[in-house]
């Protein structure tokens, strides 16, 4: 009979009626996100070294890393900046650390009005990071524990 | 007395949702019916085959993720399957089931989207879409816990996987493959017996099994006509020759058959995936392979079963960290193909089913 598949289908929507719904309300309910979630980059001052495997591994290029060495043979970091408008936030850098000095997580919501302020330097990256510590019991986002801000004046 | 009418030039597209993205079909109508059709891609090219010439054979697995956005994972696995037959890196166990377990769901994510939108093309509008998206979104949650990203996921790596499963997968995956059965039921009361469907899909852009053999046609649209051939089984790879499935076949190649194939395929999936967590063994994940890799001089063809056929990369290495040469079969740029001879003879709204019907992703078409 014409029509029959139609009223079937009907009858499924109609039984979804009285089903809880799926979706949440943003920015009332925030969702859940993964503690893997690549959803920005963190780049902690106190564990980089400045070594640079970061800026080689990443495809776009998108990480400048400036240095001059010190006496001691350490190196300065005179920059350490990413410029999140190419970034594509696979990971890679992430991955080649060998310090864990830069790490997935933080804001999700941290879009911009001006382009060009999607270009962090080192002070920008450092702010960022700090937020996300105070904010989360000054712990990395892969679960270590981070120094507190006077234990970082001690080490230094 | 008959009346005498002149061609008629119809652009659907480059901007137009039933396309799928940017794409142009010129089509030259006499009265309702569509006499030729002419295809006009390159609105989304981003010469990626000569971007990755410049980089890294890992740094290219990224870009790989913006072929056929909709399913990433498959992308990343064909890429680090050829890169791996380049260098001859073997693939630890654990990693080969893990790369089947993504790859599987990644099938079951675009065949939602696909059906999803074939659907809303024949004017059901947006009940199967919001009911498909509501699993494929348990799938990308799924993707994200296990490697940071929901769409662009570059998790596949050359000698294995860039993570391994965190705890809560396995919870998570068992749940969503027990509901899906019921999932899959309710979409088949909803769409296979609905009059609307038929009446535009029956008899609608068929393919005969012999014009998609010779245009190089696969995936759901090879075997929605008929044709017996699906990688997993004619080539193994990964992990795929230790698991069940049966690869479903349509009869007269119209879009409803297509459609009817990828219905199917869920199922199939679904199957594969409850045998993989079962199977999937201890040990680990990947291999290390040094960042700047060097593979010998050499080339290498490795090929996939992707969502949408046959996906396969093509590179050749001089010895150096970046590959020398690097293509890429993409199914959706050969899948359109037959169009042409799909469409004349049909109308408009027929022609937009029947490029619905293939199942195009852009990313993939231009590159
Ligand atoms: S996430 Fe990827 S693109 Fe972004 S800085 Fe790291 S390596 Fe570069
Ligand atoms: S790889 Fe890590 S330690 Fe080295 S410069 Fe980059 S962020 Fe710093």
């Amino acid at each position: 009979m014409y029509g029959l598949g139609i009223a079937k289908g009907m009858l499924m929507t109609l039984r979804h009626l009285f089903r809880r719904p799926f979706t949440i309300q943003y920015p009332e309910e925030v969702r859940h996100v993964p503690p893997r979630a690549r959803t920005n980059l963190l780049w902690f001052d106190e564990r980089c070294t400045g070594c640079s495997t970061c800026a080689q591994a990443c495809p776009d290029g998108c990480i400048l890393v400036a240095t001059s060495p010190r006496e001691d043979g350490s190196l300065n970091k005179d920059r350490y900046e990413i410029d999140f408008r190419l970034c594509m936030f696979c990971g890679l850098c992430v991955e080649a650390c060998p310090y864990e000095a830069i790490q997935a997580g933080g804001p999700f919501d941290d879009a911009v009005y001006i382009f060009d302020d999607m270009y962090r330097d080192k002070h920008a990256l450092t702010r960022m990071a700090q937020a996300y510590l105070e904010s989360h019991d000054y712990t990395y986002p892969n679960g270590k524990k981070a120094p507190r801000p006077g234990q970082l004046v001690a080490m230094k | 007395m008959t009346m005498k009418s002149e061609p008629f030039v119809v652009n659907v597209g480059p901007q137009h949702p039933s396309t799928h993205g940017v794409f142009r079909l010129r089509l030259t109508m006499d009265g309702e019916k569509i006499v030729d059709a002419e295809m006009v891609v390159g609105y989304l090219h981003r010469s990626m085959e000569k971007l990755a010439e410049g980089r890294t054979y890992t740094q290219n697995i990224p870009f790989t993720d913006r072929l056929d956005y909709l399913s990433a994972m498959s992308n990343n696995l064909a890429y680090c399957m050829a890169v791996e037959k380049l260098a001859g890196i073997d693939v630890p166990e654990r990693g080969q089931f893990l790369r089947v377990i993504m790859a599987e769901f990644q099938r079951i994510a675009n065949h939602a989207m696909a059906i999803a939108s074939f659907a809303m093309e024949c004017g059901v509008w947006f009940t199967p879409l919001m009911w498909m998206f509501r699993e494929r979104e348990k799938i990308l949650d799924l993707f994200e816990m296990t490697c940071g990203a929901r769409l662009t996921t570059n998790y596949v790596r050359i000698g294995g996987v860039s993570f391994d499963i965190p705890p809560e997968f396995m919870p998570a995956a068992r749940a969503l493959l027990k509901e899906m059965p019921e999932r899959i039921a309710e979409y088949e009361a909803l769409l296979m017996e609905n009059e609307i469907i038929l009446a535009r899909s029956r008899d609608v852009g068929v393919l005969q099994p012999d014009l998609a053999i010779a245009s190089s046609a696969s995936g759901p649209v090879l075997r929605g006509s008929g044709v017996m051939w699906d990688i997993r089984k004619a080539d193994p790879y990964a992990a795929y020759d230790r698991l069940e499935f049966d690869i479903p076949v349509g009869t007269c190649g119209d879009c409803y058959d297509r459609f009817l194939v990828r219905m199917e395929e869920l199922r199939q999936s679904v199957r594969i995936l409850e045998q993989a967590l079962d199977m999937l063994p201890d040990g680990p994940a990947s291999v290390n392979v040094p960042l700047a890799l060097r593979p010998p001089a050499g080339e290498a063809y490795a090929r996939i079963e992707a969502p949408k056929g046959e996906l396969g990369f093509y590179l050749v290495s001089d010895g150096s960290p970046h590959p020398h040469r690097f293509h890429i079969r993409s199914p959706s740029y050969i899948n359109l193909t037959p169009l042409r001879d799909m469409v004349v003879g049909l109308t408009v709204p027929d022609a937009v089913i029947t490029l619905g019907s293939i199942d195009i992703v852009l990313g993939e078409v231009d590159r």
